[in-house]
């Protein structure tokens, strides 16, 4: 019995104009995901892929132009603009680069604490309480409250995004590739604290990121895009050692692992050619001017979305006809 | 297949054609309103109502309002742009005269700014936070704040009067005798070159500074570059864009501005022109100048728009 | 596949074994910059040596002083700030005490550099040719024209399709991964002895990085081009590289052949950092991080730097410590690394 999704969009597509010409972009074309409430999923993609604009669209930052997406059942869009600013606090984004999201002139327990002086329910006096309380569950010293960003190093102020988002405890929170900007031992620890922090707040996740090693750990079901479309679906155990996109297989295998050339046994498949450019993808399958076992039906022929197994989804044409496991 | 730069050339220039129309226009239509009853005017010193209605008539003053604008445009295009009611000179003959002068200046102005300007905004970039560079944008803040008129007649005083080492008014045309009409406007363009200077090198080291402070200048570094050309060739060329703007600001400042050097020097430049005529309300004459003035520097910064896509590239990009 | 007999066998071992005399010899080099507050040091002590076409990677986090190395290296940090001692002795020849003029000679001919962000690490108003052409005939005074040709020649090597037509693109026009194989034409262009990479492709698509790794080990070995990699990224130094030097706060904490360090790293901050990578952990599994920051460089501990976040710190750690060479060649700064059996990236 499936648990009803707490947020799904349905075949979104956003399309951007390019500016200065007639061109247009689909950064997002036709996807459809599901997520259910306390799960985590990770969406992987390359430049262009339009992952983060998925997000975005997650979390009602970018409005889709067709297709559609609700929050527990519900349109967002169809909510007044009042209802949906009062919504919009359940849906939380945890940005890429922490400078750029706290805003300098403020202390950090102020950025903290400016949700809830937005949404005005908590009495003032309380609010500040709640600040210091939020900053010791993320790991931050309560003194750090009066800091500003610039003294703080870059796993703190992720810390303080992270307090920020929860602060009116959100239903779910889209990370916009929330580590990528932090040294290797401090990501560790804020994926941990992310973990810890779902299980003990219930909260829903969906990662975006472009490095498979962390997605893979904090994703309970992982996403694969390529420019604008989705290339597999499936639970993270199963996508990370029996992928059936050849983009999948690719990524996995050019993710750099630091196996000690001697026990390396798998060779490494290296994709040829660019990323071709969003404003003129290929026809037919978007990867075949890449991958490795494109034939003629790739190029007339657009994959169709097809399930292979529980809960995994692939749009190939030879999807588990290819030989092969993990890299 | 027309590149895409002279494409944009191309729309560039059909761009300008509109606004040209549009000044036109208001020229027009602000002499109209400024100059009151212009049939008055027309009609000399202490006009009778008869008189007056002649001269309306003879002036086809009595035509709607866009019907006199699209005669007048008719006859500008032919190069009539009336006479003096001074002197009954073509005022299109006016300008010829005296517009040479007037070019003249600017000319020297400006490349004053530019050769004093751009070394010392440089030397300031270089050497940032020390004496140096503190001095120069100090005495860059005076050049600024002095008014030209002011240092024109300090000028005067010391170089002219007192040394007299160059003239203190008049000039000399060019096609007569280039040394001597250099010589005249030594003077008034240092005069004019003061702002301008202090401008150029504050924008020049504001930019540079950025520029220096990039990613790519450690990779030409790290070619084994020297110095010197890091920063002439590569540093000024990425400035090219801010220094060509703030060049294309100054001379539109710089016409402007020559009214009053150009009075106190006596100079009969298109601003001492202007400014009689004015006083004269010698409409005609004020209106032609005015269109011609506003259409030089229509085209003067659709030159300094083209160059923009010959210094850098970026600026094409779709 | 990497072939690691051929790196680690032959050029490249320590000088103290006395074999070949090495590309590049760095001894007890120190780095201190001047601030308003003194004269802060932030690498100590530092000695280590490159072959001949050999691959090194210098791995750290920010903070661990391995990008200012970098470009102590062919000193490219500000003359009024950086104060260097000790000797940089490349081919023999000290470039430290050189004139900012006979550094030039080396920069760009000998020693090649490529940055992170190829992006913002080429000019944007002058073409990828242009830029190609300046350095080789800085270095060579050869015509326009055959500089050209060597410039075509380099695009094709570095594997950018239709090189003649390229040439005359500007920076803005190339993808990520074309302006970082610009990058490297530019850098190897005048054939140099050695490459130094600061993390060149951090700022890359994971299938484009794949790609530029490949290149850079082709290019390395074709060339005999011994290349420095400085990256935080330990997946990316296991392609390409073949010793590894880990460096903390400023000090080197481990010098190894790449095999042995990543079964069996001899020093905890190593240890942890290839055990903080998320590659082979589930969720739910805590990852394995090294709790707290490391020490400013106003507030440097006299002891061991990494004393106050390690583990197996005793007290014993708080005294000055060493870099300890062993027999088999590596060295390790760390009194404990006889008794401690620390885990690699292996299970």
């Amino acid at each position: 019995m499936q648990v009803p999704p707490l947020l799904e969009v349905k075949d979104v597509s956003v399309l951007f104009r390019v500016q200065g010409s007639r061109q247009r972009v689909r950064a997002v074309d036709g996807v459809s995901l599901a997520v259910r409430p306390r799960e985590t999923v990770g969406i992987i993609g390359e430049s262009g892929s339009g992952k983060s604009t998925l997000g975005r669209i997650m979390v009602c930052l970018q409005k889709p132009t067709t297709g559609q997406l609700t929050h527990e059942g519900v349109d967002p869009y169809r909510l007044s603009p009042a209802q949906l600013c009062r919504h919009r606090r359940d849906y939380q984004m945890v940005f890429q680069d922490p400078n750029a999201s706290l805003n300098p002139r403020l202390p950090v327990g102020a950025s903290i604490r400016e949700p809830l002086d937005i949404e005005g329910t908590l009495p003032r006096s309380e609010r500040d309480a709640r600040v210091l309380e939020l900053m010791e569950r993320v790991g931050l010293h309560r003194e750090l409250a009066y800091r500003y960003p610039h003294e703080l190093s870059g796993g703190q102020k992720q810390r303080v995004n992270i307090a920020r988002a929860l602060t009116c405890r959100p239903k779910v929170i889209v990370c916009d590739e929330a580590v990528a900007a932090l040294d290797v031992s401090i990501q560790a620890d804020v994926l941990n604290l992310l973990v810890e922090l779902q299980q003990e707040f219930g909260l829903t996740y969906v990662f975006v990121s472009h490095d498979l090693g962390v997605v893979a750990h904090v994703s309970d079901t992982i996403a694969v895009m390529y420019l604008g479309k989705l290339m597999e679906l499936g639970p993270s155990e199963v996508l990370m050692n029996g992928p059936l996109h050849p983009y999948t297989r690719a990524l996995l295998s050019a993710e750099p692992a630091p196996v000690p050339p001697s026990m390396r046994t798998q060779k490494r498949i290296i994709l040829q050619g660019e990323i071709p450019s969003p404003l003129n993808p290929p026809s037919g399958c978007r990867f075949r001017t890449r991958c490795p076992v494109a034939a003629n039906r790739c190029a007339t022929e657009e994959p169709a979305w097809k399930q292979h197994g529980e809960n995994h989804w692939v749009a190939c044409h030879f999807a588990g006809k290819i030989q092969g496991g993990t890299p | 297949m027309i590149s895409i730069r002279l494409r944009a050339i191309g729309t560039r220039v059909l761009q300008v054609i509109p606004t040209i129309l549009l000044a036109t226009f208001l020229v027009f239509g602000l002499m109209h309103l400024v100059a009151g009853d212009p049939a008055v005017l027309y009609a000399g010193e202490n006009p009778t109502m008869e008189r007056i209605e002649q001269v309306r008539r003879q002036f086809g003053l009595d035509q709607p309002f866009l019907v006199q604008y699209a005669n007048w445009v008719g006859k500008v295009l032919t190069g009539d742009l009336s006479v003096s009611m001074m002197s009954a000179e073509p005022v299109l003959d006016a300008i010829w005269r005296t517009l040479p002068y007037t070019l003249l200046i600017v000319s020297v102005s400006l490349c004053l700014s530019v050769l004093v300007g751009v070394p010392l905004g440089v030397a300031a970039a270089t050497r940032s936070r020390t004496p140096l560079d503190s001095a120069i944008m100090g005495v860059s803040s005076l050049g600024i704040a002095v008014p030209n008129f002011w240092l024109a007649m300090l000028l005067i005083t010391a170089f002219a009067l007192n040394c007299q080492w160059f003239p203190a008014t008049g000039a000399v045309p060019l096609t007569e005798n280039a040394l001597s009409a250099l010589y005249h406007t030594v003077l008034p363009a240092i005069a004019l070159a003061a702002s301008g200077t202090a401008e150029i090198a504050r924008q020049t080291r504001g930019a540079l500074s950025e520029v220096l402070a990039s990613q790519y200048v450690r990779t030409l570094q790290a070619k084994g570059l020297s110095r010197a050309r890091i920063v002439y060739l590569h540093g000024l060329k990425n400035i090219g864009v801010t220094l060509l703007t703030v060049m294309g600001l100054l001379i539109n400042r710089l016409l402007g501005a020559t009214v009053v050097i150009e009075a106190v020097f006596a100079i009969p430049g298109i601003g001492s022109l202007v400014v009689q005529a004015a006083l004269a309300k010698d409409f005609p004459v004020v209106q032609g100048v005015v269109l011609a003035m506003v259409v030089l520097v229509l085209v003067i910064n659709l030159v300094i728009d083209i160059l923009y896509t010959v210094i850098d590239p970026r600026i094409l990009r779709q | 596949m990497q072939d690691i007999d051929n790196q680690t066998g032959e050029i490249g071992r320590h000088p103290m074994q006395g074999t070949v005399v090495p590309l590049l010899e760095v001894r007890n080099l120190s780095i201190s910059f001047r601030t308003a507050n003194g004269v802060l040091n932030i690498v100590p002590d530092l000695s280590f040596s490159v072959g001949y076409g050999e691959r090194l990677a210098v791995v750290g986090e920010s903070g661990s002083g391995k990008t200012i190395t970098g470009l102590a290296l062919i000193g490219l940090l500000p003359r009024n700030q950086a104060v260097l001692n000790g000797q940089i002795l490349f081919e023999g020849r000290n470039l430290i005490g050189l004139s900012e003029q006979e550094l030039r000679a080396f920069r760009g001919r000998q020693i090649g550099m490529v940055f992170q962000e190829p992006m913002s690490a080429l000019d944007p108003v002058f073409t990828i040719g242009q830029q190609i052409v300046e350095t080789i005939r800085h270095h060579f005074g050869i015509s326009a024209r055959a500089a050209r040709e060597r410039a075509v020649e380099m695009l094709d090597k570095v594997g950018i399709p239709a090189a003649r037509k390229r040439v005359d693109e500007y920076p803005h026009q190339l993808s990520g991964g074309m302006r970082q194989r610009a990058m490297l034409a530019i850098a190897l262009a005048c054939e140099p002895r050695m490459l130094i990479a600061d993390e060149p492709t951090t700022a890359l698509d994971v299938t484009i990085q794949a790609q530029i790794l490949e290149l850079m080990v082709r290019l390395s070995e074709e060339t005999r081009t011994a290349i420095l990699f400085i990256s935080h990224d330990l997946g990316a130094v296991s392609e390409v590289c073949s010793r590894m030097l880990t460096m903390y706060a400023g000090q080197l904490v481990e010098d190894a052949v790449l095999d042995a360090v990543l079964r069996r790293p001899l020093h905890p901050y190593t240890s942890g950092l290839l055990r903080s990578l998320p590659r082979f952990s589930r969720k739910g599994d805590r990852l394995p991080s090294i709790g707290g920051r490391v020490p400013p460089p106003t507030a440097m501990p006299s002891g061991c730097r990494f004393e106050q976040r390690c583990v197996h710190a005793i007290d014993a750690c708080r005294n000055p410590q060493m870099v300890v060479t062993l027999p088999d060649g590596r060295r390790v700064c760390c009194h404990r690394h006889a008794e401690l059996h620390l885990p690699g990236s292996v299970d």
